[in-house]
């Protein structure tokens, strides 16, 4: 009687052990298969241009998950900007040849001249944080204009000049985001 | 004559506009005289145009600009300008962009009325577009 008793007790011990051990199996593949169709779907999610903001002036494209500042109101609340201490900023030429360069980087030497032929002007609309680096980046257009550039290579421009730095006026020191814009004229 | 406060206002800035005051008294001659009168009419348009022509500079040479927000909407506008004119800055305007240059001009003054830097002085619509800045380019040898 005694063994039968113990005998039953090893059963239901090793039932219980091969159950725990198969549904903690069960429930790691499932996390793992979870994780990784997250992460399948993250990397394969296209990164689409969007039409981000449109008034009678203009048009403005930019990549939806990239918006910072752009559709808050500008100039910031509560800044207070001091036209007595003026634009000036000696960096200015350096900043904006290496802002130019960048975004010329994205064209091959064949779509360059193409765009030369056209005379294509693109207009850039870049917000920095308060320190001045490039946050966020939109690509304007004429409100009648069609997008000149295509989209991979808006794209690539966003992508390319994000991160790169700004100098802020001394009239806008206190801005929690400052609000530039560069035309790059191809010629 | 250009004149500057003192020497820690002087920076490439207020230099350049202050030049650009030099070429308006060439192109308008009554500058002085505008500054001089009781109630200085058509200074704010003159200051106006200093800014219109900082930020037309900008756009044509090639360097980031940014605004004061008096001159909201006045960067997009120029560059949509120069996009109805096959890239280039117009040599004259029409009724309707001088209606639109005049609201920009009328907006300026208005956010700086009593403000005590004489931007807020009543506006002169007779100087309803740019001609300093529209004899400048059109004078350039520099291409566009």
């Amino acid at each position: 009687m005694k063994r039968s008793i113990i005998l039953i007790q090893n059963i239901l011990y090793i039932g219980i052990l091969i159950y725990s051990l198969t549904s903690c199996y069960a429930s790691h593949k499932i996390q793992k298969n979870s994780d990784s169709t997250a992460l399948k779907s993250k990397l394969s999610t296209p990164i689409n241009l969007s039409l981000i903001k449109k008034d009678s002036l203009s048009n403005s494209y930019g990549i939806e998950s990239d918006i910072i500042y752009s559709n808050m109101v500008y100039p910031p609340e509560g800044s207070q900007e001091d036209e007595n201490l003026g634009l000036d900023n000696p960096n200015v030429r350096v900043e904006s040849l290496a802002i130019k360069n960048s975004a010329l980087s994205c064209f091959n030497t064949e779509r360059y001249k193409e765009l030369v032929k056209q005379r294509a002007i693109v207009t850039l609309i870049m917000y920095t944080d308060k320190m001045g680096i490039i946050k966020e980046v939109l690509i304007r257009t004429s409100p009648k204009e069609t997008l000149l550039l295509r989209e991979e290579e808006c794209i690539a421009i966003i992508h390319k000049i994000k991160g790169l730095k700004c100098t802020i006026p001394p009239a806008f020191v206190n801005f929690s985001y400052y609000k530039v814009y560069q035309t790059i004229h191809f010629r | 004559m250009i004149t500057f406060k003192d020497i820690n206002n002087i920076n490439s800035y207020t230099f350049a506009g202050e030049l650009f005051h030099a070429y308006q008294q060439q192109e308008y001659g009554n500058l002085l005289e505008i500054k001089n009168s009781a109630d200085q009419k058509g200074r704010s348009n003159i200051e106006f145009e200093e800014k219109f022509m900082n930020l037309s500079m900008g756009i044509i040479s090639g360097t980031y600009y940014g605004s004061f927000s008096d001159m909201d909407g006045v960067a997009d506008w120029i560059l949509t300008q120069i996009d109805n004119n096959n890239g280039n800055f117009p040599t004259s305007f029409s009724d309707t962009q001088q209606q639109e240059y005049l609201s920009f001009v009328n907006n300026f003054q208005q956010a700086n009325i009593g403000n005590g830097t004489g931007y807020g002085t009543p506006v002169d619509p007779s100087l309803n577009q740019p001609n300093a800045v529209i004899s400048i380019i059109s004078n350039s040898n520099c291409e566009q």
